[in-house]
């Protein structure tokens, strides 16, 4: 294992006088696949910048046994939303990657590519960045950023603009990864917490919750969410899902608001 | 494209327009053999006047074009502006009506006087078009209207100073379309030392420069200080521009063609990049001062030749830029 742990004490982040971020204490890693969860605005991706050393802070931040500024050789960070530039190629997007790394372990990248199905993503290296679905953009990145072989691999929502076999082929990449460098994301996909080792929930700057994913209860998302969620057990694996059928039960039973004549119902 | 062939094909348009410049003019008579007589020393006949006086303007215009096209690329990458350009931006306008207005105070400004007011008035009036483009938003578009803006209001200020200049104003006239063919020696030592000042600064942040590509929340994702980089880079891409202002005058468009012409050929890595914008804004250089002593009845400025390709070039980048960038 040569991943490097991330410590969290007594941090705190603000911006033009409000609380972003409060955090008494958090540790993660050494190694291992870990999720940090929460509505929009919870302040995860202020969380995650702070691990790098981009957001100015008061406490104490520490990965790989130092302050982030010192610690973003061995980091590499995929952002939510990606800026890079579309003339660029995707070699050239790879090479620029490389930057300021001082690698870590060399991972052997197409084999864990050809694990999850991705070695295709290799064959994009000619093409002009702007050409590339925002799917491919997207690996095309992470795969980048594990050639910088970094100790920490945080991304930010790296599951977003994937499709259903996307997805799963980037999780299932990261959890592999996950076993050498220690990988911290954000997501909205709370389906795919049985990948996790540790969940971490953030609702408005503090945490909420972390820990196994199995010993998060539905009831402290849907305090957080407002929502009503089921725990599902499929083949010993437990799923978290928004209670979308009794949703759909209220919403389309209940009389419609300004509507006359007799309720539709669905079919 | 191939790196090595995508140099070899610049670098052979360098040779050829240079070649082409030392030869071509309205004196007729010099010839290939003249030339290679003149370049080993040997030459005793009675064109040595031109040739020399051709070889300086040459020198002047490799000069000029490498000086804006490395600082167009610096400043599309840097801005994140595929339509960025020393011209478009202000900083050509900004440093030739601090060029005139110190003319007009002094009768005989001495020359690193010309080129410091020229980098400080050039710096300035790139501030005020970046500030105004914030203000509007930072798209790429919003920062060339801007800049266009500023570069007519002080194109106008340029204009009421040189109508000030007395027997001056033709000289100034000329120089202020932009043009090498006054160039003197003097001129092209000062000049080549800004622009190697900022060569030497940009080569030296290159690869850093080169993370730009990845949007600025990766760069400093992997430690780049974006701000102070940017910083540096536009106090560089000023320095090379405006010193070729305080010797050739604005001319437009060398530094927008220049670098696309190298990020086409060579790819968009930018230690790769800039070198190849130096030769491709040289060669262009060259031959727009070449195809501005072919046009009959007397010489046209500079500019008004660059702008020929100049503008097809931004017409057509601005058209993409609105789908995809």
């Amino acid at each position: 294992m040569t991943g490097c742990s991330v410590e969290i004490r007594s941090l705190r982040v603000e911006a033009s006088g409000k609380v972003l971020v409060e955090v008494e204490d958090l540790s993660l890693g050494p190694g291992g696949l870990h999720f940090i969860i929460g509505p929009n605005g919870a302040g995860k991706t202020t969380l995650l910048r702070s691990l790098l050393g981009l957001v100015r802070y008061q406490g104490v931040v520490k990965v790989c046994g130092t302050v982030p500024r010192d610690a973003r050789g061995w980091i590499s960070y995929i952002p939510a939303s990606i800026m890079v530039d579309p003339w660029a190629k995707v070699g050239e997007v790879r090479r620029a990657v490389l930057y300021g790394s001082r690698p870590g372990e060399r991972l052997n990248m197409d084999q864990l590519l050809g694990y999850v199905g991705l070695e295709w993503i290799r064959s994009l290296t000619g093409r002009r960045f702007g050409e590339l679905s925002s799917g491919e953009q997207r690996l095309t990145l992470i795969a980048a950023a594990m050639n910088r072989m970094p100790k920490l691999l945080v991304a930010d929502e790296p599951l977003s603009f994937l499709d259903m076999a996307n997805q799963i082929r980037v999780i299932g990449l990261l959890r592999e990864v996950s076993r050498q460098v220690t990988v911290v994301m954000t997501t909205h996909e709370i389906m795919y917490m049985g990948y996790a080792d540790t969940v971490t929930l953030i609702h408005k700057g503090s945490i909420a919750y972390s820990g196994p994913p199995s010993r998060l209860n539905t009831s402290i998302i849907e305090d957080v969410y407002g929502i009503k969620v089921m725990s599902v057990e499929i083949g010993g694996v437990r799923f978290l899902l928004p209670d979308t059928a009794q949703v759909v039960r209220e919403r389309f039973t209940a009389p419609v608001r300004g509507a006359r004549g007799s309720t539709q119902r669905s079919s | 494209m191939n790196r090595i062939l995508g140099y070899t094909l610049i670098l052979l348009f360098l040779l050829t327009v240079s070649l082409a410049s030392l030869l071509i003019g309205p004196y007729k008579g010099v010839t290939l053999g003249d030339l290679i007589d003149y370049i080993r020393g040997s030459y005793e006949g009675p064109h040595a006047g031109v040739l020399r006086y051709r070889s300086i303007r040459t020198a002047a215009a490799i000069l000029a074009g490498a000086a804006l096209a490395g600082s167009g690329i610096t400043l599309q990458y840097t801005l994140r502006n595929p339509l960025a350009d020393p011209y478009l931006l202000g900083i050509s306008s900004g440093a030739a009506l601090g060029v005139l207005l110190l003319i007009l105070k002094s009768q005989s400004p001495p020359v690193y006087g010309l080129y410091t007011i020229a980098f400080i008035s050039g710096l300035g009036s790139f501030g005020v078009v970046v500030l105004l483009s914030t203000l509007m938003g930072l798209s790429a578009t919003a920062m060339i209207v801007a800049g266009v803006s500023v570069s007519y209001l002080l194109g106008g200020v340029s204009m009421v100073v040189l109508v000030r200049l007395g027997d001056k104003i033709p000289g100034a006239a000329a120089w202020l379309f932009g043009t090498v063919a006054y160039v003197t020696p003097q001129q092209l030592v000062y000049t080549m030392l800004a622009s190697i000042a900022s060569l030497a600064g940009i080569l030296v942040i290159s690869r850093r420069i080169g993370t730009l590509i990845l949007g600025e929340e990766m760069s400093r994702g992997i430690g780049i200080n974006v701000a102070a980089l940017r910083l540096a880079s536009a106090a560089l891409a000023s320095l090379a521009a405006s010193s070729i202002v305080a010797m050739a005058g604005p001319i437009g468009f060398i530094g927008l063609a220049g670098p696309w012409m190298a990020r086409l050929l060579i790819g968009s890595w930018f230690p790769y990049s800039y070198p190849a914008a130096l030769i491709a804004g040289a060669g262009l250089a060259v031959f727009s001062d070449v195809t501005v002593r072919l046009v009959g009845g007397g010489e046209i400025p500079l500019t008004a030749a660059s702008s020929l390709y100049g503008g097809v070039i931004l017409l057509y980048l601005t058209l993409r830029s609105g789908r995809e960038l």
